[in-house]
C-alpha cells in the first residue's frame, strides 16, 4: 500500500475502522483529540496517520 | 446484459475518465483551461462570494415584512458590514487558533454557536419599536445560520493547523458558495476543497466532466421524478397520466396518507411507503448532484451527494450514501467532538452516545436552526410544534444507525461469501422498510405526531 493510498476508497478498511484508528492513536500515543479535533479523512491515508502522530509528537 | 452494451453503458458512465473524451475537451477549451489556474479560479469564487455576501443580507432585511419591521438600505448595508466582520473575526480566530483561551479552544463550535443564541437573546429582549438596531440584529438572527456551519468549518481548519498559506479569500468562496445548496455546506469547507481542487487543465477537464454526468444524471432523475407522478401515482396535473389515458398504479403521496384523506389497502398503503422513500432519495440526488456539479465545474471534484442509496445493504450504509454532506456535518460536528470526549474505556457506549448526539440531538439541532424566522418571533411552542414528529425520526434513525454500525464492525474479519440475490434482496427490503417507515415521522410536512402514527399502526393493520 502507498503512503497516500486511500484505505477507504481502496477497499482495505471501511469508514467505521477510523473509530478504532483513533480509539488506537489515543491509546498508543497518548493523542487528545479533543482539543485537536477528528479528521477522518487524514486517517484514511497511512501518511496521514504518520503525520498527525508525527505532528502531535512535536 | 451482453459484455458488448455492459461496455458502453460503463464508457457512457465513465466519460470524464474516457482518455479519448478528456483530450477532446482541453483541445477544444485549452486557453480557458490554461487561464484558469487554482487561484484564479478562487478570486473569481471569491468575488462572486462577495456579491452574495452583500445581495443577501440586504434582501433579508428590506424584505422580511413577516418577521420583523423591514428597514433600507443604511440597515442593509450596517448587517452585511457586520456579518463580514464577523467572518474576518472568525478568520482571525482560526489563524490564531493556538493562542485563544483554553474554553474556546476546547469548544470553539459551542462558542461560535453562542454568538446565534446571545444575538436572538437580545433581539427578544429589545422592545418593538426599537428601530435600526432591532432591524439589523433581526436580519443577523435570519442569516446567520446559513453561514454557522460554514464558520464552523473554518474554525476548524484553525484547530487542526491548517490555517497556514490560506486568505480570507480562500475561505469567502465557501461561506457565501456560488454554487448554492442549503444549509448543509456542499463541499464542506476549505480543507476539503483544496484537497479536491483540480490543480492542472487536465485535472480540471476531467472535474469538469465528471460535472457535466451530474448534470445528465440529474436530468435523468428529474424524468424519473416525472414517470413516477404519472405511472406512479396517477398525479392529474402529470403530462405522463394524459399520454397514458389516466392508468397508473394507483399509489397514493405521503400527504395524502397522513392527513387521513385516502385510505388504500394494506398492498398499496406499503407500497405507497416504499415509493415516497425512491421520491425523497431521486428529488435529494437531483438537487445535490446540480449543486455538486457546479462545484466540479469549478474545478473541485468532490464526493456526490447521493450515490446510489436504494442499493445499499445496511442501515449504515444507506446514510452514508444518502446525504453524504449531511451526514459528514452530523459526524464532523456531533459525533467525532462525543467520541473522543465520553466513555473512552467503554467502547460500546462511546459510540453508541457519539451516534445519539450526531443522528439524534445533532439533526434535531440543525433542524431547530432552520426555525430562525419562527425563533425570531418567540414562537417556542411553533418550533416545538413544527418538530416534534422529527424527534422520535431522529431517536429511531440514530438507534438504527448503531445497530448497524454493531452488526458491521462484526462482520468485519470474518470472510464471507458474497451474498446470494435472495439474501441481497431481503438486506434490500430490510433497508428499505426501515428508512421507509422512519420518514414517515421525519418528512417536513405539517401532520401531526398523533397522525403519523396513525398510519404507521394502518400499516400493521391496527
Amino acid at each position: 500500500v502507498a503512503d497516500d493510498t486511500s484505505l477507504v476508497a481502496s477497499g482495505l478498511i471501511d469508514s467505521l475502522a477510523v473509530l478504532e484508528i483513533v480509539a488506537y492513536v489515543e491509546a498508543t500515543y497518548g493523542i487528545d483529540f479533543a482539543e485537536r479535533g477528528v479528521d477522518a479523512e487524514q486517517l484514511f491515508t497511512v501518511r496521514g496517520i504518520l503525520d498527525l502522530i508525527d505532528s502531535a509528537a512535536r | 446484459m451482453s459484455a458488448g452494451l455492459r461496455r458502453a453503458v460503463r464508457r457512457v458512465a465513465q466519460l470524464h475518465e474516457d482518455e479519448a473524451v478528456v483530450g477532446l475537451w482541453r483541445r477544444a477549451l485549452r486557453p480557458v483551461l490554461a487561464w484558469l489556474t487554482p487561484g484564479r479560479r478562487r478570486t473569481l469564487l471569491a468575488l462572486a462570494a462577495l456579491y452574495e455576501a452583500i445581495r443577501r443580507p440586504i434582501h433579508e432585511v428590506t424584505s422580511n415584512p413577516e418577521v420583523f419591521e423591514p428597514g433600507g438600505l443604511v440597515e442593509g448595508v450596517a448587517l452585511v458590514l457586520i456579518l463580514l466582520g464577523v467572518f474576518y473575526g472568525v478568520y482571525l480566530a482560526a489563524r490564531n487558533f493556538a493562542r485563544l483561551p483554553g474554553v474556546v479552544r476546547r469548544r470553539p463550535q459551542i462558542t461560535l454557536h453562542s454568538l446565534f443564541w446571545i444575538a436572538l437573546a437580545v433581539f427578544w429582549a429589545l422592545p418593538p419599536g426599537a428601530g435600526a438596531l432591532r432591524v439589523v440584529l433581526g436580519g443577523f438572527v435570519v442569516v446567520l445560520p446559513a453561514l454557522l456551519w460554514r464558520l464552523g468549518y473554518l474554525v476548524m481548519s484553525g484547530q487542526r493547523g491548517r490555517m497556514a498559506g490560506t486568505t480570507p479569500r480562500d475561505h469567502l468562496v465557501y461561506l457565501y458558495p456560488f454554487w448554492g445548496g442549503s444549509k448543509t455546506p456542499y463541499g464542506k469547507g476549505l480543507d476539503y476543497l483544496a484537497r479536491h481542487e483540480a490543480r492542472t487543465d487536465e485535472a480540471l477537464a476531467r472535474s469538469q466532466l465528471a460535472g457535466i454526468k451530474l448534470f445528465a444524471l440529474a436530468l435523468v432523475w428529474k424524468a424519473a421524478l416525472a414517470l413516477m407522478d404519472g405511472l406512479v401515482y396517477g398525479d392529474p396535473a402529470s403530462p405522463v397520466t394524459r399520454a397514458l389515458g389516466g392508468a397508473s398504479l394507483g399509489l397514493v403521496r405521503f400527504g395524502r396518507l397522513l392527513g387521513g384523506e385516502a385510505h388504500p389497502g394494506l398492498l398499496v398503503a406499503w407500497l405507497s411507503v416504499y415509493a415516497e422513500l425512491v421520491r425523497q432519495v431521486l428529488k435529494l440526488a437531483v438537487r445535490g448532484h446540480e449543486v455538486v456539479g457546479i462545484l466540479r465545474l469549478a474545478g473541485f471534484n468532490v464526493f456526490r451527494n447521493t450515490y446510489k442509496p436504494l442499493l445499499a445493504g445496511s442501515i449504515v450504509e444507506f446514510w452514508n450514501r444518502y446525504y453524504f454532506y449531511f451526514k459528514e456535518l452530523l459526524a464532523e460536528f456531533f459525533f467525532f467532538p462525543t467520541f473522543v470526549r465520553w466513555f473512552k474505556p467503554r467502547p460500546r457506549l462511546r459510540m453508541f452516545a457519539a451516534t445519539m448526539m450526531a443522528a439524534g440531538a445533532g439533526n434535531m439541532y440543525y433542524h431547530l436552526l432552520q426555525r430562525e424566522g419562527t425563533l425570531l418571533q418567540g414562537d417556542l411552542a411553533g418550533v416545538w410544534w413544527s418538530l416534534h414528529s422529527r424527534a422520535l425520526y431522529c431517536v429511531l434513525l440514530a438507534a438504527g444507525i448503531y445497530v448497524s454500525m454493531v452488526r458491521e464492525q462484526g462482520r468485519r474479519g470474518h470472510a464471507a461469501a458474497p451474498p446470494g440475490p435472495g439474501s441481497w434482496a431481503r438486506r434490500l427490503l430490510g433497508v428499505w422498510t426501515f428508512y421507509g417507515v422512519i420518514h414517515i415521522w421525519g418528512l417536513d410536512t405539517p401532520h401531526t405526531f398523533a397522525q403519523r402514527t396513525r398510519f404507521f399502526l394502518s400499516l400493521l393493520g391496527w
